[in-house]
C-alpha cells in the first residue's frame, strides 16, 4: 500500500516515474499511448504514400521494398490495437477513473499497478527494438498466421520472435491490470455504493477486463507454441509434422474477436458519461445497458470463426458462427439506442467532448452496419481480405479509439490536469478529425468492391487494379490521411497552451454527478479529503423539484 | 451485502463489499486467467490427441512410475501447504513456517524427479522436436514446471515473512496457488503418462 | 454471503473442521488406483476410469484444500466463467482441428 503521509516528501522519481498513484500511472499509460499513436500514424503515412505513388521514394522513409511494406502494415496494425487502443481506452481511462468514480483512495494493489505499467513499458521497448534487428520487424500481418510467421517464410529470424515476446509482455501487463480493475471495483467501493450505483464506465471497464482475462489464455499457449516452432523446431502449426496452421487462426481469433469488445466497451463507457452529462438527463435504461454489456461480453466468446469463413473451415461451422455474429449486434444495438434515447428531448450542450461523443455514435454506426456484410458468409466470400474490410474495421475502431477516447480526454482533462482547455481549438480538432476520417476511409469501401486486396504493396501490378479510378481513390484517401494527421495539431497546441495558462476549472466544471467531480482538480494523493458516502445513482440530472439540475452521488437529501 | 466495514472512516483497510477479502478475490481472478491458459493448452492437446490416435505408441515411453511418484510428492506438499494455513488459523506462525518449508522441499523433490525424467527421455532420443507428442509433453510439463518454480519463490518469500510474523494472510494465498499447480498436475499425469 | 471481519483469514476459523490428512489419504489411494488401472491398459473403459478418478481428485483438492466449499458462491462464478470459456473453445475447435483439412 502506498503511504500517503509522506506524499509531500516524495522525490521526483517516486512521484512521477516509479509512482504507485493510479492517476500518475494513468497518465503514463496515456502518454505512452500517444507516443505509440504517433508511431502508428507515421506507418499509416508510409502505407498511404506507397499505395498512391508505388515505388517512389517516400519523404521521411525512403524507398520501400515489398518485405518492408509487409513489416509496416504488420506493425501499424499491431501498434494501433495493442499499444494505442488498449493503453488509452483500458489502461489510461480505467486507471484514472475506477478509483475516483467509486470513491476509493487508490487501486486495490497500487504496487501491482506500477508493475503492470513497467511491464507494458518493457513491451514497448522490445517492440521498438524489433524495427532495428536484421530482417526488420515482424511481417506476417498483425494476426501473425503461420506459415507467414514461421521461421521459413517470415524473412528475418528476429522480427516475429521479438513481436511474440512484446505481445506476451503486453498481455501480462494487462492481465495484472485487469485483476486490479476487477478487485478494485468489487471490493473498494465507497460506503453506500451498490453495484448498480456504479457509473456505466466502471461497469464497462470491469466487463472488458473480465472478457480479456478469460479469452487471452489459449492465445498465450498458442503464442508459446509458435515461439517453439520458430526456435526449437517443433511442428505445432506445420502440416508436414502433423500440425495444423488453422489451429493458430482459431487460437488467435478466440482472443482476437473478444478483443474487439475489450476495446469497444470502455469506449462506450466514456460515451455513457459524456452523453448523459451534456444531455442533462438521466441515462436511458441504466440496468438494460449493464445487462446488454454483460451479454455482449459473454457472446463475444461465440463469434470468433467469422474471421475464418474463407480460410477453409468446416462449412458446418459457418452457419452457427454467422448466426451468433449477427445476434451479437442485438445487445450492442441496445446500448447504442439507449444512448440515442438519452439524447431525446435533453438540453444538449455542444461542448467539445459532446461533439466527439456524437461523432463516435454516427461513425460507429457505419462501422457496425458494414460488419453485417462480413457476418454473412455469402457476402464475406467476396469481401474478405479486400479494402472493404479495411474500411469496415477502421470505421469501427477509429470512432472508439480516437473519437470516444478524445471525448473522454476532453471531458476529464480538467480533472486530470487541473486546467481548462480551449473550446475553439477543441472544436477545430473535432471538425478536422471527423471530416478527414471520412475522406480517408469512405473511398476504401469502393476500392474493396472493386476487388482491391488488402496488404498488397503495389496495386499497379494487378491488371484489374491498373486504372485511373483506383489511382484516383487512393489519392483521395491519402489526402484524407494527411488531413487526419494535420487535424491533430490543434490538440497538441491545446494541450500545451492550456497547461501553460492553467485556467483553473473548479471541482465540477460540467455540473456532473459522479464522485470524481466532488474532489479537487486534480485530486491530491489519496483522492478524497474525507471518504465520500454514496446516497444515490450516478445519473440524477434535471430531477423535478430539485434546486439544481444535477445531484451528485454523495448528496444526502 | 453492501454494508462496508469501515463506514465513515478513511482507513486503508479494504472494504470487502463482496464478502471476500481483496487479496483472495484477486487470487481467484488470477487463477481464472491461469485456468484459461492451462485449460486452453490442455484443450489443444486433447484435440490433437483425438486427431492422432497413433500417439499412444509414443506415450508409452513416458516414465509412469516417476510421474506417479511426482503426483504423490505434489499431493503431499499440498497437504503441508494447507496445514500451514491451518496453523496460521490456530495462531502458530512458527509451525506454519516449517510446514511451508516442507512444501518447498516437495517442490524441490518434484523438480529433481522431473529433471531426471527429462534427462532420461532426451538421452533416449525423445527430444521436443521428435514428434508432436513430445513437443506437447515438454511444453505442458515445462509450463507446469515454470509455475512450480514461481510458486516456490512465492512460498519462500512468504515463509521468510511468516518467520518474522508478517503478512500472515499471504500463507493462504500462496497455498491456494500451490493447490492450483497441484490440480494442473493431477490432470497432466493421466493425460501424458497413463493414457498410453 | 458469509459475514466476516478482516481480522479472520479463513472460513474454517468460523467453525468448519476439515480433516486434511484424511482427504490426503483418499487422494493417495485414488492415485494408486489410477496408476494400476493405467498399468493394466484396459481400452476405453480404463481411460474413462482414469479421468473420472482425476476429476474426483481435483474436486477433493479444490473443495477442501482450496476451501471453495466455504467460499461465497461468487468464487464459483469466477471459476465457472473460466470453465465456460474453455467449453466454447473446445467444441468450436473440434470440427477443424480433429477432422480438419490439414489432417
Amino acid at each position: 500500500m502506498s503511504d500517503s503521509a509522506h506524499a509531500s516528501s516524495q522525490s521526483f522519481i517516486t512521484k512521477y516515474i516509479f509512482s504507485t498513484d493510479h492517476k500518475v500511472i494513468a497518465k503514463q499509460y496515456m502518454f505512452t499511448g500517444f507516443f505509440m499513436a504517433l508511431l502508428g500514424g507515421f506507418l499509416a503515412y508510409v502505407i498511404r504514400m506507397q499505395l498512391t505513388y508505388p515505388g517512389e521514394s517516400i519523404p521521411g522513409y525512403g524507398a520501400i521494398n515489398f518485405l518492408q511494406y509487409n513489416s509496416v502494415v504488420t506493425m501499424h496494425g499491431t501498434i494501433m490495437i495493442f499499444w494505442v487502443a488498449m493503453p488509452l481506452l483500458l489502461a489510461a481511462l480505467g486507471n484514472f477513473l475506477i478509483p475516483l468514480m467509486i470513491g476509493a483512495r487508490d487501486m486495490a494493489f497500487p504496487k501491482l499497478n506500477m508493475l503492470s505499467y513497467w511491464i507494458f513499458f518493457l513491451s514497448v521497448v522490445v517492440l521498438i527494438a524489433s524495427f532495428f534487428v536484421p530482417g526488420g520487424a515482424a511481417n506476417g500481418g498483425w494476426t501473425t498466421y503461420p506459415p507467414l510467421s514461421s521461421a521459413k517464410y517470415s524473412g528475418g529470424q528476429w522480427g516475429v520472435t521479438l513481436w511474440l515476446i512484446a505481445v506476451a509482455l503486453e498481455f501480462a501487463a494487462f492481465l495484472l491490470g485487469g485483476i486490479n480493475f476487477v478487485t478494485t471495483a468489487l471490493n473498494m467501493r465507497a460506503p453506500g455504493m451498490k453495484l448498480f450505483d456504479m457509473p456505466i464506465m466502471v461497469w464497462m471497464q470491469v466487463v472488458a477486463s473480465v472478457v480479456f482475462m478469460l479469452s487471452v489464455g489459449p492465445l498465450i499457449a498458442g503464442a508459446i507454441m509458435l515461439l517453439l516452432d520458430r526456435t526449437v523446431g517443433t511442428g505445432f502449426y506445420d502440416p508436414a509434422q502433423g500440425g495444423d496452421p488453422m489451429l493458430f487462426q482459431h487460437l488467435f481469433w478466440f482472443f482476437g474477436h473478444p478483443e474487439v469488445y475489450v476495446i469497444m466497451l470502455p469506449a462506450f463507457g466514456a460515451l455513457a458519461e459524456v452523453l448523459t452529462v451534456f444531455s442533462r438527463k438521466t441515462i436511458f435504461g441504466y440496468k438494460m445497458i449493464v445487462y446488454a454489456t454483460i451479454a455482449t461480453g459473454g457472446m463475444s466468446f461465440l463469434v470468433w470463426a467469422h474471421h475464418q469463413f474463407v480460410a477453409g473451415i468446416d462449412p458446418r461451422l459457418a452457419t452457427p458462427f454467422s448466426i451468433t455474429t449477427i445476434l451479437i449486434s442485438v445487445p450492442v444495438a441496445v446500448t447504442t439506442f439507449s444512448f440515442m434515447a438519452t439524447l431525446w428531448k435533453g438540453k444538449i450542450r455542444f461542448t467539445t467532448p459532446m461533439c466527439f461523443a456524437l461523432g463516435t455514435i454516427s461513425l460507429f454506426l457505419l462501422g457496425g452496419v458494414t460488419g453485417i456484410h462480413h457476418g454473412a458468409p455469402a457476402s464475406d466470400m467476396f469481401l474478405h481480405d479486400t479494402y472493404f474490410v479495411v474500411a469496415h474495421f477502421h470505421y469501427a475502431l477509429i470512432p472508439q479509439v480516437f473519437f470516444a477516447f478524445f471525448a473522454a480526454f476532453y471531458f476529464w482533462f480538467p480533472k486530470m490536469f487541473g486546467a481548462m482547455f480551449n473550446e475553439v481549438l477543441g472544436k477545430l480538432h473535432f471538425l478536422g478529425t471527423f471530416l478527414f476520417m471520412n475522406v480517408t476511409f469512405l473511398p476504401m469501401f469502393v476500392l474493396g468492391f472493386m476487388g482491391h486486396q488488402r496488404r498488397i504493396a503495389n496495386p499497379q501490378m494487378f491488371d484489374t487494379l491498373r486504372n485511373a479510378q483506383v489511382e484516383h481513390l487512393h489519392f483521395i484517401a491519402t489526402i484524407g490521411a494527411f488531413g487526419l494527421l494535420l487535424s491533430q495539431v490543434p490538440l497538441l497546441i491545446n494541450l500545451v497552451v492550456s497547461l501553460i495558462k492553467r485556467k483553473a476549472p473548479g471541482n465540477n466544471p460540467w455540473q456532473a454527478n459522479t464522485l470524481e467531480w466532488t474532489t479537487s482538480s486534480p485530486p491530491g494523493h489519496g483522492n478524497f479529503e474525507t471518504q465520500p458516502t454514496v446516497y444515490r445513482g450516478p445519473y440524477e440530472y434535471s430531477v423535478p423539484g430539485a434546486a439544481q439540475d444535477f445531484i451528485p452521488q454523495n448528496v444526502k437529501q | 451485502m453492501n454494508q462496508a466495514v469501515n463506514v465513515g472512516t478513511h482507513s486503508k483497510e479494504n472494504f470487502e463489499t463482496l464478502g471476500i477479502p481483496t487479496g483472495r478475490l484477486a487470487m481467484w481472478w488470477f487463477l481464472a486467467s491461469e485456468i484459461v491458459i492451462f485449460g486452453g493448452l490442455i484443450c489443444i492437446f486433447l484435440l490433437m490427441r483425438w486427431r492422432h490416435p497413433e500417439w499412444h505408441a509414443e506415450a508409452e515411453h513416458t516414465l509412469n512410475f516417476a510421474g506417479g511418484f511426482n503426483t504423490l510428492v505434489l499431493l503431499t506438499s499440498s497437504l503441508s501447504a494447507v496445514l500451514a494455513h491451518d496453523a496460521i488459523e490456530k495462531g502458530l506462525p512458527k509451525k506454519a513456517a516449517s510446514y511451508l518449508g516442507y512444501t518447498l522441499l516437495g517442490g524441490i523433490l518434484f523438480l529433481g524427479v522431473k529433471s531426471y525424467e527429462y534427462a532420461h527421455e532426451i538421452g533416449a532420443g525423445f527430444v521436443p522436436a521428435k514428434s508432436m507428442f513430445w513437443s506437447f509433453y515438454y511444453l505442458m510439463t515445462g509450463l507446469h514446471a515454470v509455475h512450480v518454480i514461481a510458486g516456490m519463490i512465492a512460498i519462500f518469500v512468504v515463509m521468510l515473512g511468516v518467520r518474522k510474523g508478517q503478512n500472515l494472510q499471504r500463507v493462504e494465498l500462496v497455498g491456494i496457488y500451490w493447490h492450483f499447480v497441484d490440480v494442473i498436475w493431477i490432470f497432466l499425469f493421466p493425460l501424458l503418462y497413463l493414457s498410453a | 454471503m458469509t459475514q466476516e471481519s478482516s481480522t479472520t483469514t479463513g472460513h474454517d476459523a468460523a467453525g468448519h473442521e476439515i480433516p486434511y490428512v484424511q482427504i490426503w489419504a483418499w487422494l493417495v489411494f485414488a492415485l494408486v488406483a489410477s496408476f494400476f488401472i493405467g498399468e493394466l491398459t484396459v481400452p476405453v473403459l480404463g481411460i474413462a476410469m482414469i479421468f473420472t478418478i482425476a476429476t474426483v481428485k481435483a474436486y477433493l483438492v479444490i473443495a477442501n484444500f482450496m476451501h471453495v466449499k466455504f467460499e461465497p458462491k461468487f468464487v464459483l462464478l469466477i471459476l465457472g466463467a473460466a470453465a465456460l470459456s474453455l467449453y466454447f473453445f473446445f467444441f468450436g475447435l473440434v470440427p477443424d482441428t480433429v477432422y480438419g483439412p490439414f489432417k
